[in-house]
């Protein structure tokens, strides 16, 4: 089934188009819903929300206005930062778990040096991460960002610009990132 | 490494960044959540109904209270409590305390508004509101002090004519369940539903009634043996029916005198079918919505026989279908009422006489409406004519704190004697019901 049919199919809430349209870009999604999320089951859940709102949304969608996947991708951001300023449960990520957890995963997926970046990024507060994946990654304006996060314009540009700082600062210690040796945590910096 | 150099960066590594997962597992975790939600709607609605009712009431209190001209207010005020004499008090408090009927004046009446449910062969269901005349005989005490209010001036509009005097809401809780069981065919239709019943009393011997309904229905199905072959050539092997329905509802009564009530009503119904089809081992989900319009006109006379046509259409996504019922049910409830105090317990025992038709003759659909092409395609007949009787038990207890407030719960059990034949089919089947009832009534002046 290719990408015009299933949208067809889901706008016309066909069962099968929807589950296809599930099946066909979970892959892609998970790593978007994992980047605002604690853990994997945590991203699995929000992204199957975010399928909801998709199933929902589509019938919206024009095939003319772009990328189809970029448009579930940024769906699938805006649900999660919603579902976390609902929750007002912010999480506090550990860096040794989860390096521990990416470094395992990595090795079995051969992909170390993004699951690295991706853990980098996880690390960086909140507010800063949150910035950098909707615009460098989602590629939100800094009008749409300052809108769903109820924040200035200049405070979108400030935290992205330090997210940057703190993040090539991390990057280029990266070759010397040793996994034992961190045990305080990053948000402490 | 400038910052565009670095978003370059990042948008290349993460940018087509995949997590492998398994879909099937992901697909049955959105399923899940799609049913949840459909759950939580459902109560939602619930809670908005109940709002509505309690706010509808509280307006009809708040804007049409009688005004009382400046004269009359000095007229109450020379007639109050401690300027009444004995002999006057005497006089009040015989007319205070009286035995109340059921065709009594409407200000004192109760609303029962009761919608029910009938299966068909097909499993579909036929939602036909009417009117349940109360039979109990009920010993009520007010303690307005009526004798000394004198009577209030109201609008002369005729629409105004029909709205609050002295509302009263009535909240019952019902809890059904329903069972069709075919003799020839394994086929067992099992509904549980809860409805929420109100009602408010209006002016000149009108009542408005509310229904809010919310049920789970099922029904399993199976052939079992070659009987009716040629007729249910169309039919699968096994399907089963799980579905959530949703009736919201409207009816208006006037009370024309003590044996001649009419009422008529309006309700929307909103039902889900997951049906799920078994052939040869292979499954097939499908899922209907139905949504259906009701109007129709009840007429009781000569109580207790009752006459009722109703006019509805039902709408499922491809066809529609417009149905005709008229009928006549003659509930005759041998009761025994035993008052002690406040309280009141009312057994009946009684047989009913169902007789439906339909004015057209038969309706018919094709079932290709259900987009099952490959075994689908028939027609079935609806609403065929019927005859049977029914014996119905009904235990009802009844608790009356002060006038303004009783209490109620009540069993009703319904079961058909002998087989209820179609003589479209040409099939028999049976019939039990039973349902639970709690109710509270409030009366608001």
């Amino acid at each position: 089934m290719n990408e015009r049919d299933i949208i067809l199919g889901c706008k016309a809430n066909d069962k099968k188009c929807q589950e296809a349209l599930v099946k066909q870009y979970s892959d892609s999604l998970l790593s978007v819903s994992y980047r605002y999320s604690k853990d994997i089951h945590e991203a699995k859940d929000h992204l199957q929300d975010a399928f909801i709102i998709i199933f929902k949304e589509i019938k919206g969608f024009r095939m003319d206005s772009g990328s189809f996947e970029g448009w579930m991708k940024r769906i699938v951001a805006r649900s999660a930062i919603k579902k976390y300023k609902r929750k007002r449960t912010f999480y506090e990520f550990s860096m040794s778990e989860n390096v521990k957890e990416l470094s395992s995963k990595a090795k079995a997926y051969d992909k170390l040096k993004v699951d690295e970046v991706l853990l980098l990024i996880k690390s960086l507060p909140e507010g800063f991460r949150e910035v950098l994946n909707l615009h460098v990654l989602e590629g939100y304006s800094f009008q749409e960002i300052a809108k769903l996060l109820n924040i200035t314009d200049s405070s979108v540009r400030s935290r992205l610009s330090r997210a940057r700082k703190t993040l090539i600062k991390r990057f280029e210690k990266l070759n010397t990132f040793d996994t034992n040796k961190i045990s305080h945590h990053p948000l402490d910096e | 490494m400038t910052p565009k150099e670095f978003d370059t960066l990042l948008r290349s590594l993460l940018g087509s960044h995949k997590i492998p997962v398994d879909g099937n597992e992901m697909w049955i975790g959105v399923q899940n959540k799609l049913s949840k939600k459909k759950k939580r709607r459902g109560i939602l609605f619930f809670f908005l109904g109940i709002g509505l009712i309690i706010s509808a009431s509280l307006i009809g209190t708040q804007v049409y209270s009688p005004i009382l001209p400046q004269s009359l207010y000095h007229k109450v005020s020379l007639e109050s409590p401690s300027s009444i004499t004995p002999h006057k008090k005497r006089e009040q408090s015989r007319t205070n305390t009286s035995l109340v009927s059921s065709g009594d004046k409407p200000t004192n009446k109760p609303i029962y508004l009761a919608h029910k449910h009938e299966a068909n062969l097909s499993g579909s269901i036929s939602t036909k509101p009417s009117s349940i005349p109360e039979t109990q005989v009920r010993k009520e005490v007010t303690t307005t002090n009526q004798a000394s209010i004198p009577s209030l001036s109201y609008p002369t509009h005729p629409i105004l004519k029909i709205l609050p005097s002295i509302p009263a809401i009535e909240i019952a809780l019902v809890h059904t369940i329903n069972n069709l069981k075919s003799i020839h065919l394994s086929q067992i239709f099992t509904a549980k539903e809860n409805n929420l019943l109100s009602g408010l009393n209006l002016k000149n011997n009108w009542s408005l009634g509310f229904v809010f309904a919310y049920g789970k229905h099922h029904n399993s199905f199976q052939r079992s043996s070659d009987l009716r072959k040629n007729f249910y050539q169309t039919t699968r092997n096994t399907h089963e029916t799980p579905l959530e329905q949703l009736n919201v509802g409207l009816t208006l009564r006037k009370d024309i005198n003590k044996q001649l009530f009419f009422s008529s009503g309006i309700a929307f119904f909103r039902r889900t079918d997951i049906y799920t089809d078994t052939i040869f081992s292979l499954k097939k989900n499908l899922v209907t919505n139905i949504y259906k319009t009701y109007v129709g006109a009840n007429v009781e006379a000569a109580y207790p026989t009752s006459l009722s046509i109703s006019e509805s259409i039902e709408e499922v996504s491809v066809y529609k279908v417009y149905n005709n019922y008229s009928g006549i049910e003659i509930p005759i409830l041998l009761g025994y009422n035993y008052p002690f105090g406040s309280n009141a317990l009312q057994i009946s025992l009684g047989t009913s006489l169902h007789y439906r038709t339909s004015t057209k003759g038969f309706t018919t659909y094709e079932y290709q409406a259900v987009k099952l092409p490959d075994f689908s395609y028939g027609e079935q007949t609806v609403y065929p004519q019927m005859l049977y009787f029914t014996a119905l038990g009904k235990l009802h207890f009844e608790h009356t704190y002060s006038a303004k407030t009783r209490a109620y719960l009540g069993i009703t059990a319904e079961k058909s004697i002998g087989n209820i034949l179609s003589k479209a089919s040409g099939l028999s089947h049976q019939y039990q019901g039973l349902a639970f009832e709690a109710g509270f009534r409030y009366l608001l002046h």
